[in-house]
């Protein structure tokens, strides 16, 4: 491409300014893509799931000892009931608290199984999609590049054009021929 | 996913602006020598970068739910 076919070195440095802000722009939107991607796998894997396999082992605990209160308050009730003692008359203050700590455990468990299915789902579904984002970045960067390059030659060849066509007459006063 | 603007939104006003400025320096170029450049130059990275934001915006959605759901 000749450089003469322009006209204007000036709109041709501007735009050539500009592509360097498009790509800047597109490497920093499209390497946040990629570190979003890691962080949330991060946040899933390294956090999340070591957070609720904790919760899962102490709510666990809670349900185990509130299941044997229950039982003994059960096994209390059962020998009154039998007319063996005037021990306690209902369960059911230990029964409810027993399933509240078992609604617990079960809500800690379907965390988990959420958080490792979506892990799953990020490694087979989203993994590809931020490698093409990659990919496209890596893309963009070397056609820019290439861009940026033209632009430039082009720019050189105005400037080159435009020098030989300055008259000598239109020289300032004293300047160096 | 904080609240401020996605990065498939933030390709996609930077691909916007690069045209708009492009469209910009119509009048300082010989045709032929303008759409040679577009071809060769500029709408090949339009295409990546098109394709860029449907993978970037995809890929947003994505993480938004697990976080929705995870968290």
């Amino acid at each position: 491409m000749a450089g003469a076919n322009l006209t204007d070195p000036a709109v041709l440095g501007a735009f050539r300014q500009r592509m360097g802000e498009f790509l800047r722009d597109s490497h920093t939107a499209l390497g946040g893509v990629v570190s979003q991607f890691h962080a949330v796998e991060d946040l899933l894997q390294g956090e999340l799931l070591v957070h609720w396999k904790g919760q899962l082992r102490r709510r666990e605990e809670a349900y185990t000892d509130a299941r044997l209160r229950y039982l003994a308050a059960r096994a209390e009730v059962d020998q009154n009931s039998r007319g063996r003692g005037g021990g306690k008359q209902s369960c059911d203050e230990e029964r409810m608290e027993m399933q509240k700590t078992q609604r617990r455990r079960d809500e800690a468990e379907e965390r988990i199984k959420a958080i490792q299915q979506w892990l799953h789902r990020l490694r087979q579904d989203a993994s590809p999609i931020m490698i093409q984002c990659r990919n496209h970045d890596l893309a963009i960067s070397e056609l820019g590049a290439q861009a940026m390059q033209a632009l430039e030659r082009m720019a050189v060849s105005v400037e080159a054009y435009h020098d030989v066509r300055v008259p000598p007459s239109s020289q300032p006063p004293g300047a160096l021929p | 996913m904080s609240g401020s603007m996605g990065n498939d939104a933030m390709l996609q006003r930077a691909l916007a602006d690069l045209w708009h400025h492009w469209h910009a320096t119509e009048s300082v170029w010989h045709d032929d020598a303008r759409d040679l450049f577009a071809r060769q130059r500029l709408d090949p990275m339009d295409d990546h970068a098109r394709q860029a934001i449907k993978a970037a915006s995809q890929l947003e959605a994505l993480l938004a739910q697990a976080l929705r759901q995870c968290q």
